[in-house]
């Protein structure tokens, strides 16, 4: 399906490659670098899963070696004392709902932006952009009491309003460059057909933009899914803790004068929080690369 | 569904015009509380995770204090972050009506504007079941001044001090006369090196270590007291005193000879009290979660001993951490929170959470693991201070700043002259600010 | 109906002359008057739920920076003293300093080692997994890899052991002077994947035979990535090189994790502005809670990020090539 959108791969992998036949010693040390840092990430995902199966002296004796025997007990220690079970449940329920609440809400304005060229379209899209660089910390407490005036806090429902909203500046910047990138033409043709701009949007482009739109929805799951600061100032009940608000506790309890400190427990709480991310991306992860090209391209 | 959630949305809109015109109308209802009787249920926010030992022994106490008292207790293990949620809910009428946490923390957090209650009258409280017992005698007065903000806002069930602590197999004869002044402590060094040790550990990195130890020695030379006046004073002229130059000199000192074990300069938290523990360095300065923290990693005959930070001449007072309890002012039910810390302070309690948790309890009746028992003689034999002479709990932002100048002093980045000058810097513009 | 859609991007996507141009300007003409019939119904659920979320709250920042507010007890107008005192201040100095070497050191780096990766890649075998893995670090908590790079870092850490087989001497990577480039090179490790991932896309999308016309007029590679890559990728970059102006302001896991636990705030000497407002507000053992002073820096870095953000679309403005 996407080798029709696109220039076929196949055919430049055949061709003599730009450059190599003056440069074929600058090539190998570059594939060379370029497999050490790519081998340097594996290493780091390597170095995190084998250190949550080892014992604290073990991690700190030996951080590099594999694990001598395989310390289960601690990912159980991790779920059980983190809390981790409902707090599954309730990440996946808000996550999930507000990464796509967020594109429902993001993309019809994405497109009415990208599509019109007024100086109010420029300068709106500006505005949004912005919002992206204003930090939580001093905007929290003022949403915070807004939303405790409104009774939605200590309740997945704010958190999921809260989290939907705080998405957005940067959702409708990715695809308003996305929608740009795709061509008027199609429209037009839509138009002489009789369609109206609604049926053109909802038909002819949203289909189109898929990519795009799974690329923010996943870069806004994985966004969300870390967010700790908003979680730990709206949630009070244990039972509507969200994972990564979970892990900041039972991190912190190890960190901070605990009773023996369990490091590969703490190890086996950041992969129970980063292995479903990872599951993810390699689900999806093709068509990240393919969302990006595109909506990259204005 | 729809329509409250309309409705909702309108609501949230025009919250914000409220908030954006004016925040200072938002605080919580002083006068909320309910009359004694009906507060048959309360709300509590603790600073442990329900799995930890402290957890545990709480968690025991509140389900015999419900079943004798008929009072619900609703606790939310929240971990060390409460605080962050009880500064946010402040500002609604929703507050928990008893939390825990350091008093540095709870003071920085509630201690201003009579945000906590006072809790003096807890302390004639009688424990229950307990005859002649109040809470009075599981927390002698010594403590007092280490609680109190406007009013004695927190009732303590735990206390940590920094010490020094090394192994008795390695240095016995220390076990009995431990060194008392600093010339004598660091006359120790010779042998300590000869032995193939380094002197100290030190996780230089983590900021509140550092200033642990060159507050300490600030507080030995200038007299307890003094270091907050010093801070508080916005001429800052108080850096030029030679007692300042003393202790920043005696700890610049130890980087200039070699004191630390290497790598201490640039290395990562806890890589340092890791190589203490396997006994790469003789002595760390540490509170007094040293013996479950770092015990299980130490050798079966390691022997694990602390003396208290030398003197610089007369000055030998401890530096104290209090953990407790405190009741928000805005708190519903905060009778029936007091009565449940008046049962907590039973010396049954104490006495699981020293034998349980293996932590120090500021009564000093308690046993306590032997482990623990140079800490407790210690607290027993000498006037406490709180710790960093309170300079971190009345001045967080400013003591962030000098923090990173303690690190500089011990990492040898900084002279002494340089650290005063830099200090001053950092205080005259601390009270620009807050003058 | 979406295949059919898609063979038509495809078509005109591949430069294929539209026959429909011409003979739709009435069409055309409608279509602009639906659009902007349309504009504020599509907008406007996107603008409301932004004004309530982040301008209200933005506003009310703004009407903190101008008092003295611990966030629980009532404000107290203080006029402009947080702003006077704020830029006399050395740590804010410093964390402005250092958001603007993230800002520029860590983005030409990183815009760099990408372009560079672009070129490896093209005739790399095995080159989606590569740009697959170079991505992880994104998601891998900063807490993760900052403790990863202290085990790789620190004084007896894997890159000293690996010096000291060689003979040599152990370097202190992590010292208090060397800190910051080394958080900046950890910055640059862990960016680098997402905006390779960008820029590589967009090459990926140049006609072959742009290369081949431009090897055969007898270029070398540097000219064909001056006078091909770059132009025809221009457009990418800039609205990767705006996604990283903004994003870099907010920079904050990576070095806070560098105090050592989740409490203790790392040396002001490697605060960015970020950290700066953090440590003012919620941050540290036994928090500052200044939320006046915190606005205020928050405040100021906003304003001239937008100042930044803006003449960046200005730079990089130019007519698209279409291809």
């Amino acid at each position: 399906m996407t080798t029709t959108t696109h220039p076929s791969p196949q055919v430049r992998r055949g061709t003599p490659a730009p450059g190599t036949q003056h440069h074929g010693v600058l090539r190998i040390i570059g594939t060379t670098l370029t497999w050490a840092f790519a081998s340097f990430n594996v290493l780091v995902l390597l170095f995190m899963l084998f250190s949550s199966f080892k014992t604290t002296k073990e991690i700190f004796r030996a951080p590099w070696a594999p694990p001598s025997s395989l310390h289960f007990e601690n990912w159980s220690q991790a779920w059980s004392n983190g809390g981790f079970g409902s707090a599954a449940v309730n990440t996946i329920l808000v996550v999930a709902a507000s990464s796509v609440s967020v594109l429902v809400i993001a993309a019809p304005a994405a497109y009415a932006l990208s599509r019109t060229q007024t100086r109010l379209a420029g300068g709106l899209t500006v505005f949004f952009t912005l919002g992206i660089g204003i930090p939580t910390q001093v905007t929290i407490i003022p949403i915070f009491v807004m939303m405790a005036k409104v009774n939605l806090v200590n309740n997945l429902f704010g958190l999921y309003v809260v989290y939907t909203a705080v998405s957005l500046p940067f959702t409708v910047f990715l695809l308003t460059g996305f929608f740009r990138s795709l061509p008027g033409r199609l429209e037009e043709a839509a138009a002489i057909d009789g369609a109206g701009v609604v049926r053109t949007f909802v038909q002819i482009m949203l289909p189109l933009a898929r990519s795009g739109l799974v690329t923010a929805l996943i870069l806004n799951i994985i966004g969300l899914w870390h967010e700790t600061l908003i979680a730990l100032v709206f949630i009070q009940d244990q039972d509507k803790s969200t994972l990564s608000l979970s892990l900041l506790s039972f991190m912190s309890t190890i960190t901070s004068f605990s009773d023996n400190p369990n490091w590969g427990a703490l190890f086996a709480g950041v992969s129970i929080l980063v292995l479903p991310m990872l599951a993810l991306y390699v689900w999806l992860g093709r068509r990240i690369v393919e969302g990006i090209t595109v909506g990259a391209t204005k | 569904m729809r329509l409250p959630t309309l409705r909702r949305a309108v609501a949230v809109a025009a919250a914000t015009l409220l908030t954006a015109s004016g925040l200072a109308a938002c605080g919580g209802d002083d006068d909320a509380a309910l009359p004694a009787s009906e507060q048959k249920e309360f709300v509590y926010w603790s600073m442990w995770q329900e799995s930890e030992p402290v957890a545990k022994v709480i968690k025991a106490a509140i389900a015999s204090f419900e079943d004798e008292t008929g009072i619900k207790v609703d606790v939310q293990w929240q971990g060390r972050e409460v605080l962050t949620k009880v500064k946010a809910a402040l500002n609604t009428d929703d507050v928990p009506d008893l939390v825990d946490q350091g008093f540095p923390a709870i003071k920085a957090a509630l201690g201003l504007d009579d945000q906590a209650m006072d809790l003096s009258s807890v302390y004639d409280m009688d424990v229950s079941g307990e005859a002649g017992r109040t809470v009075r005698d599981a927390v002698p007065e010594a403590y007092d001044e280490l609680n109190t903000a406007e009013s004695l806002i927190l009732v303590p069930y735990y206390v940590s001090a920094f010490s020094i602590w090394y192994s008795g197999r390695d240095y016995p004869e220390l076990v009995d006369s431990p060194p008392e002044t600093w010339s004598d402590f660091t006359a120790l060094f010779d042998q300590v090196k000869a032995n193939g040790q380094a002197p100290i550990a030190q996780d230089a990195d983590l900021l509140s270590y550092d200033s642990a130890l060159v507050d300490a020695a600030l507080v030995r030379t200038l007299g307890v007291g003094n270091l907050h006046a010093l801070v508080s004073d916005e001429s800052a002229e108080g850096w030029d005193a030679p007692e300042v130059h003393e202790a920043l000199d005696a700890i610049a000192q130890l980087a200039v000879d070699d004191d630390y074990l290497p790598g201490y300069d640039s290395s990562k938290w806890p890589a340092m009290e890791k190589a203490w523990a396997a006994d790469k360095a003789a002595f760390l300065h540490m509170g007094s979660w040293v013996p479950y923290a770092l015990g299980p990693e130490l050798d079966k005959d390691y022997d694990l001993h602390t003396f208290n930070f030398p003197t610089f001449g007369e000055e030998s007072a401890v530096p104290v951490t209090t953990y407790g309890y405190a009741v928000p002012s805005a708190a519903e039910a905060p009778d029936a929170a007091k009565k449940f810390i008046a049962y907590f302070l039973g010396s049954k309690w104490l006495t699981k959470l020293s034998t349980d948790a293996e932590i120090l309890t500021p009564d000093p009746n308690i046993d306590v693991p032997k482990i623990l028992e140079d800490q407790q003689a210690m607290l027993a034999d000498n006037d406490l201070y709180l710790a960093d002479d309170g300079i971190v709990a009345d001045f967080p932002d400013l003591t962030t700043r000098l923090a990173s100048l303690n690190q500089g002093l011990i990492t040898g980045e900084l002279s002494a002259d340089e650290y005063v000058d830099k200090a001053k810097e950092v205080q005259e513009q601390y009270w620009k600010l807050n003058g | 109906m979406i295949r059919e859609a898609e063979r038509a991007t495809a078509t005109t996507t591949a430069g294929v002359t539209d026959e429909g141009a011409v003979r739709s300007s009435g069409a055309r003409s409608t279509l602009e008057r639906d659009r902007r019939r349309l504009f504020l119904p599509f907008v406007l659920p996107a603008l409301v739920l932004y004004l309530v979320f982040f301008i209200g709250p933005a506003l009310a920042a703004v009407w903190i920076s101008f008092t003295r507010w611990n966030g629980s007890t009532d404000a107290e107008w203080v006029g402009t003293r947080n702003y006077e005192v704020l830029v006399d201040d050395p740590v804010f100095h410093t964390a402005f300093v250092n958001t603007l070497l993230i800002l520029v050191v860590v983005g030409v780096v990183v815009f760099v080692i990408a372009f560079g990766l672009t070129m490896v890649l093209r005739e790399m075998r095995g080159r989606n997994a590569v740009r697959s893995i170079l991505f992880t670090p994104y998601m891998v908590s900063a807490i993760v890899l900052s403790i990863l790079w202290g085990f790789i870092f620190q004084y007896d850490g894997l890159v000293n052991s690996l010096l000291e087989a060689f003979g040599m001497e152990p370097v202190k990577w992590l010292s208090a002077g060397n800190l910051m480039p080394m958080i900046l090179l950890g910055m640059v490790w862990i960016n680098v994947g997402l905006y390779a991932m960008i820029i590589l896309a967009a090459v990926d999308r140049i006609p072959n035979q742009y290369y081949e016309d431009a090897a055969l007029a007898g270029t070398n590679s540097l000219q064909r990535f001056f006078y091909v890559t770059l132009p025809m990728t221009w457009d990418v970059v800039a609205v990767a090189a705006t996604l990283w102006t903004i994003n870099s302001l907010k920079i904050f896991e990576f070095i806070f994790a560098f105090g050592g636990t989740t409490t203790d705030l790392p040396s002001t000497d490697v605060w960015n502005s970020a950290l700066f407002v953090y440590g003012m507000s919620f941050g540290g053992r036994t928090p500052a809670y200044a939320f006046g002073y915190a606005s205020a820096a928050a405040v100021l870095m906003l304003i001239l990020f937008a100042v930044f953000v803006i003449l960046l679309r200005r730079i990089m403005r130019r007519e698209p090539i279409e291809f």
